[in-house]
């Protein structure tokens, strides 16, 4: 294990609005726990991004931030070529948003830098509060649990699986099969969905969504073989530590039980389990 | 009383009524809700109250309460009848609940949260406003910093003979202000710089050199955004300041305060500018009403628990940049500290903000996590390397055996610290500890 893991923390005075630092502190404390060595690469805006990096981290950001980010991230490139020499990328948020093909910030249409198919748009109002998702990766034994808070819209393209199915909250805000609660304004131009109110009921639980398959289902990020995306802002990877984990295995073999992270796993377990009773 | 119009008369005799019966009924004070309705039966109630009162607002994301406390206790040195929120009630009800508790005042002194800024300029017709700083705090209901910034800016340039006291190293605060034409600027450092790396003007990152915690310098490369020249520069200690002109003329050396904090140095030149600017030039003078003062709406208190025969030192820190503030004041000893986080309404429900924390800084401490989000806490508090406890009760943990143990196997104990987030504060404020 002479091999050192970098993790690069991308422009996180643009992209670190809501305690976004969180998910490297945990990236990096579970593999120096198991072992590993780990560089962490703090790359801001008056340094040139690496394209080595192991795993680049993008978090949360207010608009103009946002499209300063995108901007940076169109001209160097970097961060696209590290994607096609097999780096994994994690973005949240505002970071997820700069990875598709376009999003909207200060009522403008900025271009993404397009590292898979999908697009933001404003939704008509803001999503805050808690989020709930049932992703593939765990089945309905782990359920991922985040706070939302932001204002868009994120329609996948057709080859683009989500992160997971939505249970509480809004997310992607958006399900491609069709059965949306958006209206599109007898428009064909996506940039014209206006987001309706959410129809969920909260007093639906669980168990049943589980079973049961509702009409409208909302998406949560977006998961490919490199990419993991989501609208679980913030620390999302301090309060679902196994998701942390699935994240390290795609880029070096990791062993799931080990003893010095005991401590770390109950915390987390226990934070999690309370965050999900809340939402009942 | 005689210039005020009917309907604000009216609206004052029902405030009256509420704060009797509130009282009678022991709901507390009212004051809230009397604003509430004094405002409802008379909505110029506030221009109408302050016509013809000095009035002083002061605003920002941390040390409102503080410098607001601060500017009073001088004014009222100096023998004047002030109206003041000095429970931190700043939004419009509590505020017109204030001035119309104390209608026989000449002057008027009130915090006003950040985002009633704008609103109260306009009512009030202030003569001196004081922009303390700008930062992240409670984003899941509030707006973001930046936006709100803006809406400064706006304010400010709607009100160009209000005397402004900015602080001149938050680049949002001088983004606000550096238009206006009547700015006074202090610079005393800034510990938090996170939420303004990038220009507030147009987007490109800041350059930020010599960040010391005393003076910064920082300006863009790409705009001509930069660090406004200082009117006054402040070197603030932990228990003591000293105030300069901009030329190196000392004014105030080295004056001993009652309050902890580098960060209340700072608050007290603040206070005291703006006391000048309303007329009280002679600082030397001004600074005598402030230096005995040792807490601030319990904020800074030594509450006492008999079974561990020290006191318990009670702060408040909301928000990033207050932590950071808070930790730095207590690195340095050996004191053990308790962590209390909730996430209540008025906390903001999303406590995220808790990794934008270094709680690094002390994590040789020994620590008690508490709150009603004691989780959150303790999650980020294990990735932090702390070796802790959970307190699910207050009440057991000074009861503990364990505790009352490892407190007394400190050496060099002092006093056990507790830094509480908004209403966290609240709750441990009004327990008795025994």
């Amino acid at each position: 294990m002479d091999s050192v893991i970098c993790i690069v923390d991308v422009l996180p005075e643009l992209l670190g609005t809501y305690g976004d630092y969180g998910n490297v502190i945990v990236l990096a404390k579970r593999l120096q726990l198991r072992g590993f060595k780990v560089r962490i690469i703090q790359a801001t805006a008056d340094k040139s991004i690496p394209q080595t990096g192991d795993v680049y981290v993008l978090g949360g950001g207010e608009d103009s931030p946002q499209s300063e980010a995108a901007k940076i991230l169109r001209n160097s490139k970097s961060l696209n070529i590290a994607y096609d020499n097999g780096s994994f990328v994690f973005g949240v948020c505002a970071g997820f948003q700069i990875l598709g093909n376009s999003f909207v910030a200060d009522n403008k249409v900025e271009e993404g830098i397009g590292l898979a198919d999908f697009y933001s748009v404003r939704g008509s109002r803001r999503s805050v509060g808690e989020l709930v998702i049932n992703s593939d990766i765990f089945g309905p034994n782990y359920l991922l649990s985040g706070f939302e808070n932001h204002g868009g819209v994120t329609v996948l393209g057709q080859d683009v699986e989500p992160l997971g199915r939505v249970l509480i909250g809004k997310g992607n805000g958006y399900n491609e099969s069709g059965n949306s609660s958006y209206k599109t304004d007898n428009s064909t131009d996506p940039m014209q969905l206006s987001f309706n109110k959410y129809s969920r009921s909260i007093d639906d639980k669980f168990s049943s969504k589980m079973t049961k398959k509702t009409p409208i289902q909302f998406r949560d990020g977006i998961l490919s073989k490199r990419l993991l995306c989501t609208y679980m802002h913030g620390p999302v990877l301090a309060r679902n530590y196994k998701l942390a984990d699935f994240i390290l295995n795609q880029i070096v073999p990791i062993e799931d039980e080990v003893d010095a992270l005991g401590r770390l796993n109950t915390y987390s377990e226990r934070l999690r389990t309370e965050r999900l009773k809340s939402t009942l | 009383m005689s210039t005020l119009s009917f309907k604000t008369k009216v609206g004052l005799r029902v405030l009256q009524i509420v704060r009797s019966l509130s009282r009678m009924l022991k709901l507390g004070s009212g004051s809230v809700i009397g604003g509430r309705l004094l405002l409802l039966v008379s909505k110029n109630a506030l221009n109408d109250m302050s016509k013809g009162k000095s009035v002083v607002l002061v605003s920002g994301t941390n040390g409102k309460t503080t410098t607001t406390a601060l500017i009073s206790g001088i004014i009222t040195g100096y023998g004047n009848k002030v109206a003041t929120n000095a429970l931190g009630a700043n939004m419009e009800a509590g505020i017109a609940n204030s001035l119309a508790i104390s209608l026989d005042s000449s002057v008027c002194v009130f915090e006003v949260d950040e985002h009633w800024l704008e609103e109260i300029m306009g009512k009030t017709a202030p003569q001196v406003v004081v922009l303390l700083n700008l930062s992240r705090d409670q984003l899941d209901r509030t707006t973001e910093v930046r936006v709100l910034a803006q809406r400064w800016k706006k304010a400010l340039s709607e009100n160009l003979s209000v005397k402004v006291v900015a602080n001149a190293d938050d680049p949002l605060v001088a983004f606000c202000a550096s238009d206006h034409p009547s700015t006074t600027w202090i610079s005393g450092g800034n510990r938090w710089l996170t939420d303004a790396i990038s220009c507030p003007n147009c987007g490109t990152n800041l350059k930020i050199e010599s960040n010391n915690g005393t003076g910064i310098k920082y300006y863009c490369s790409n705009c001509n955004f930069a660090k406004p020249n200082p009117t006054f520069n402040v070197l603030a200690k932990d228990g003591s300041f000293s105030v300069a002109m901009a030329d190196g003329d000392d004014l105030l050396k080295d004056i001993k305060i009652s309050l902890p904090g580098s960060f209340n140095g700072l608050n007290s030149a603040f206070a005291l500018i703006a006391s000048k600017l309303m007329g009280n030039e002679d600082l030397s003078q001004s600074v005598e009403h402030i230096t005995n003062i040792k807490e601030i709406a319990g904020r800074y208190s030594l509450k006492n628990v008999a079974s561990l025969g020290v006191g318990i030192r009670m702060m408040l820190a909301k928000n990033p940049a207050g932590w950071v503030e808070a930790l730095n004041l207590i690195s340095s000893d050996s004191n053990p500290v308790i962590f209390a986080i909730n996430a209540e309404i008025p906390d903001g429900k999303d406590p995220s903000w808790l990794y934008d924390v270094p709680f690094e800084i002390v994590n040789s401490k020994y620590v008690v996590a508490a709150g009603k989000r004691v989780l959150d806490l303790a999650t980020r508090l294990a990735y932090a390397d702390f070796i802790f406890e959970v307190a699910d009760d207050y009440h057991n943990l000074f009861k503990s055996t364990n505790f009352i143990e490892q407190i007394k196997a400190i050496q060099g104990l002092e006093r056990i610290d507790l830094i509480a987030n908004y209403s966290a504060f609240q709750d441990l404020l009004k327990m008795e500890f025994v």
